[in-house]
């Protein structure tokens, strides 16, 4: 009986080591500051072209513009909402207009730090074009 | 203005489909589109529209959403272990409560699934049916799982509708191969046998096990006894039947599926080998029965259909030879044999199905007390989370969110318990195998896994509802100030200890009540004294002239060791039921009444008294042909006035004369009376008037040698007896048990109760502890400081450990007020069963609240003498 306590004993606390090692804090940090998914760069990048003007149907038909491709719905949206819990977008309220069934316009705005991703954005890509033999020319 | 609106149930789905922080928006956004699409081209293009967006819309939607929900509940896991590992004292308590709990219901689980899977293995198992007898005659109506031997030929031939029949009947003879001689339980089939049931056949002839009449089939326990490892096919063994031996050969060995079947076998062979064996006439005639039928039907018949044509037939075929009684035949399902006690046992064992339940409520009543050590251990704990509570409304949670919350944290808990329990249940499984007599295997099976899971929400929802209904309900505003009122004087957790308590005491008084009534049929005087008496087997001597002979020899081989006291003979032994002969009487009634063919020393060598006359003796010759003894329980069954003048009443053709009458001794189990015997050296005494009889052991010879040794070391007078027995019966087998062993085992079934109560009791006590111990922490945790005044105004230690421990103690006092009446009624339940039972004394009660106070204060006392011994000084600093 004792070894069979003993036994018990050690798995349970075994157990709780096991899932204290695993840094849950500090995924999500990491998970933050990880370079933005393309379809967030893009959604950023709309934001920030159409400054004041960004809401749901201009994001999606400036993305339509620039990239030649109308996106679902589902698509802009779940990005979006990842960019919004990150903080890196903040939404404000506009007025009711009643083509949206009495809804209010919701735009959408860099915060500070959506700035700062999209500046580290603009560095990475800029580092990595830099000195690339020109695509066009050399065939 | 606007008349055009998007179509509802698609708008609906919409609005489930997106997370909440962007779902606003979003449905807008789908609005306005919509909208824009009905002004430039037309309602059913927006429509359509509106539809085939959604559905490109919806997976990434439901995967956003989704990807959130799991975000959150990994920070409701975080909390939830961050609290367990702060609190390790009372994560310890629920998990290690919960997961004695669950470890009990789990082999609970098991048992009783093993219970209600009995006999369910054969195909069309739901055809199969035991013919039963129910017997109306002027001593009332008793049933009979025995029938005539011709009854099965007979029915199958009268009724088209029965597909297969066998009988089933059985015997202790002995065995022999080359090697190993044994006294063995041989069972007789017909050759539908096999067809009929569906014994997986491991090895040999698998069509037709039982094609000739020499087979035999063994069980695989049997081959590995007598031929090990060897393969046992085509391997010859020989049976002695009566005075002659017969020659079988192993065509098959068959799994007997031992724990699940009521059907036991090891030696299976042909009905028709034994026709020597029982008197020739049984085999044609309708009065006696001393095995079963089993009949299987067409796929078509019903029970009730083929019940209904019996009557004609008992009629025509059975009540010609006997109409003194009225006999019914009835059909038992094959599954209804394992759990029916109103039958006699015969070959089939049965089992109480009261104790399955029993044992179910068992494990619900000991989670029960688990779970309530959750629930008031939450509860207690429930001040340090209220200002979590008050955050997380203030940042935004809906009530509905905490409630889920805590309700997570309470599966967490059981998750863990689940874990440790299959461990502990794995661990313990054989140890709970020995305790139930069971073989259970240890699988995580379909039904097991089902039931786990199950069990887990189950005991989450019952744990955890309360605490995170009470605790979601918090005013974000009251508890952030830092007032945090518990509803006054919490009579809802103290009414849980109290019925905690109640359960635990209620378990304990049962278990003594059981072991009291255990322990009084050891003790009860049986009216013989059967310790230091052997009981050695003959192995069925061939007649009734080789039995007596061989004991004779056997007799005067020992009788002059000064270490044997007495030695004796008898037809049948005790443990199993004894013959039983029916007596027809002139007014069409029977007389049943008890039967044992004995020598002369039987009645000393017992030690059981007479009451009046004289015992057998060589001086009277007479005394072999004409004289019986009876007992006390017959004289007073015909109101005798003057006993040796009497005859048993009956159509005798020659008298016998009553020569004394014995006092009462307990011949069968003591759950039943004593019931009438005639003890006679010779059977034929009585025989004329035998009209029927119900036995185990037949033809009536001597069987049994009992002898009584003297006091001192056991083995070197078993090994006397041994030496000598192989003098005077070289080829034999030796078969000794001692009578005092034969007795207890009768009781081996509420022993094994007893057993099972009680470590349920010690399980359920441990987990009522460890929560009042939890408790006790919690109370002197919020009375610190009242300690620390205290002290400093000059309490003793004493008063106030006793200060902190009063109020614990009263809640357990009240719990023995309800448990009190509960036990008294169960256990009156349990009791009323037994013939001889022993009356329920203040005494178990009493003992019994006093030894769960004692537990309940060794509990609380650890944790108040450590807070009344603390410094004021450290407890008071702070302010």
């Amino acid at each position: 009986m004792y070894l069979l306590v003993e036994k018990i004993y050690e798995t349970y606390f075994l157990y709780f080591r096991i899932l204290m090692l695993i840094p849950f804090e500090k995924l999500w940090r990491e998970n933050i500051m990880k370079l933005l998914q393309r379809s967030e760069e893009i959604i950023l990048l709309s934001i920030w072209r159409l400054q004041k003007k960004a809401y749901g149907m201009a994001i999606r038909e400036q993305i339509a513009q620039a990239t030649g491709k109308t996106w679902s719905f589902g698509a802009i949206y779940a990005p979006l909402n990842r960019l919004l819990k990150k903080g890196l977008v903040t939404a404000i309220a506009g007025e009711p207009t009643p083509e949206r069934g009495g809804r209010r316009k919701i735009f959408y705005e860099l915060t500070l730090d959506g700035k700062k991703a999209l500046i580290q954005v603009q560095r990475v890509n800029e580092a990595i074009w830099v000195g690339i033999p020109s695509l066009v020319t050399s065939e | 203005m606007i008349k055009n609106k998007p179509p509802k149930i698609a708008e609906w789905m919409l609005s489930r489909a997106v997370d909440s922080s962007i779902r606003y928006s979003a449905l807008g956004d789908f609005e306005e589109q919509f909208q824009l699409i009905v002004d430039e081209r037309s309602l059913i293009h927006a429509r359509i529209w509106y539809s085939v967006q959604l559905i490109k819309s919806l997976p990434p939607f439901v995967a956003d959403s989704f990807y959130w929900s799991l975000v959150m509940i990994r920070n409701y896991l975080v909390v939830a272990l961050r609290h367990m590992v702060r609190q390790k004292v009372h994560s310890f308590i629920n998990i290690f409560g919960l997961s004695l709990g669950i470890a009990l219901s789990i082999l609970i689980f098991m048992f009783v699934r093993s219970e209600f899977l009995y006999d369910t293995f054969h195909e069309n198992g739901d055809k199969i049916y035991r013919v039963n007898q129910k017997i109306s005659g002027q001593n009332g109506t008793r049933f009979l799982s025995a029938t005539p031997l011709p009854l099965c030929d007979a029915l199958e031939d009268n009724y088209p509708e029965i597909s297969h029949a066998t009988r089933l009947g059985s015997s202790s003879m002995v065995v022999k191969n080359d090697e190993n001689t044994f006294n063995e339980t041989v069972t007789f089939v017909d050759a539908d046998f096999f067809e009929m049931f569906s014994f997986p056949i491991m090895t040999g002839n698998k069509q037709k096990p039982l094609l000739s009449l020499a087979s035999m089939v063994l069980s695989k326990e049997a081959a590995l006894k007598y031929y090990g490892s060897e393969d046992a096919i085509g391997k010859a063994m020989t049976i002695q039947m009566a005075d002659r031996c017969r020659v079988f050969v192993v065509s098959a060995v068959a799994d007997n599926m031992k724990h699940v079947s009521s059907i036991p076998f090891d030696f299976i062979i042909q009905i028709d080998n034994v026709r020597g064996f029982f008197p020739a006439d049984d085999f044609a005639s309708y009065n006696t029965a001393f095995i079963e039928t089993f009949i299987k039907t067409a796929e078509t018949t019903t029970q009730q259909d083929l019940e209904s044509k019996f009557p004609l037939f008992v009629q025509r075929v059975i009540a010609v030879s006997d109409q003194d009684e009225g006999v019914e035949l009835s059909l038992q399902p094959l599954t209804d044999i394992h759990f029916n006690s109103d039958l006699p046992e015969t070959i089939s064992q049965t089992s109480n199905r009261f104790y399955s339940y029993a044992l179910a409520g068992l494990g619900v009543l000991v989670l029960f007390i688990a779970c309530i050590n959750f629930i008031t251990l939450s509860l207690g704990k429930m001040t340090g989370r209220a200002k979590e509570v008050g955050i997380r409304k203030v940042v935004g949670a809906l009530r509905a969110q905490l409630a889920q919350q805590y309700l997570g944290e309470a599966l967490i808990t059981t998750t863990f318990a689940l874990g440790v329990a299959l461990m502990i249940a794995q661990q313990t499984l054989p140890f709970f195998n020995s305790l139930s007599g069971k073989a259970l295997v240890f699988t995580l099976d379909l039904s097991l896994i089902v039931f786990l899971a199950a069990l887990g929400l189950l005991l989450s929802v019952i744990a955890g509802s309360y605490p995170s209904i009470l605790l979601s309900g918090f005013q974000p505003a009251t508890v952030l100030k830092g007032v945090v009122k518990l509803g006054g004087k919490n009579f809802f957790s103290r009414g849980l200890v109290v019925l905690q308590f109640s359960l635990s005491t209620f378990l304990i008084i049962g278990t003594l009540v059981m072991r009291g009534q255990v322990e009084f049929f050891r003790e009860k005087s049986l009216g013989y004294d059967q310790e230091r008496v052997v009981d050695i087997s003959m192995n069925n001597p061939p007649s009734p002239e080789a039995a007596n002979r061989l004991f004779s020899r056997f007799r005067n081989e020992i009788i002059n060791d000064l270490r044997i006291v007495s030695v004796s003979s008898a037809m049948n032994r005790f443990g199993i039921p004894w013959t039983r002969f029916k007596f027809a009487q002139d007014d069409g009634t029977h007389q049943s009444i008890f039967f044992n063919q004995v020598d002369h020393d039987y009645l000393k060598t017992m030690g059981v008294e007479l009451l009046l006359g004289r015992n057998f003796s060589h001086e009277f010759s007479t005394d072999l042909s004409e004289s019986i003894i009876v007992n006390e329980a017959l004289v007073r069954h015909f109101d005798w006035q003057d006993p040796l003048n009497e005859q048993i009443p009956g159509r005798f053709e020659r008298p016998h004369r009553v020569i004394g009458v014995a006092k009462d001794f307990h011949f069968t189990s003591l759950h039943q009376e004593v019931r009438p015997l005639i003890l006679a050296l010779d059977a034929d005494t009585i025989m004329s008037g035998v009209t029927g009889l119900s036995t185990w052991t037949w033809p009536p010879q001597l069987n049994r040698v009992l002898v009584r040794i003297d006091a001192g070391e056991t083995q070197p007078r078993v090994d006397f007896l041994k030496n000598s027995w192989a003098k005077v019966a070289p080829e034999a087998p030796f078969e000794l048990t001692f009578l005092d062993d034969t007795i207890d085992a009768q009781y081996a079934e509420e022993q094994k109760w007893a057993k099972i109560i009680n470590y349920s009791s010690v399980l359920a006590i441990i987990i009522a502890c460890l929560g009042l111990f939890g408790l006790t922490t919690l109370a002197v945790e919020k009375r610190v400081k009242e300690i620390g005044i205290r002290k400093v105004l000059g309490a003793s230690i004493s008063s106030i450990a006793s200060t902190l421990s009063k109020e614990l103690l009263l809640l357990v006092a009240i719990a023995n007020c309800f448990a009190w009446p509960l036990a008294y009624l169960a256990s009156q339940f349990w009791l009323q069963d037994f013939a001889y039972r022993i009356d329920l004394s203040i005494w178990h009660f009493l003992f019994s609240s006093l030894l769960a106070t004692g537990i309940a204060l060794l509990t609380i006392s650890s944790q108040t003498i450590k807070a009344a011994l603390t410094n004021p000084v450290d407890s008071l600093r702070t302010e």
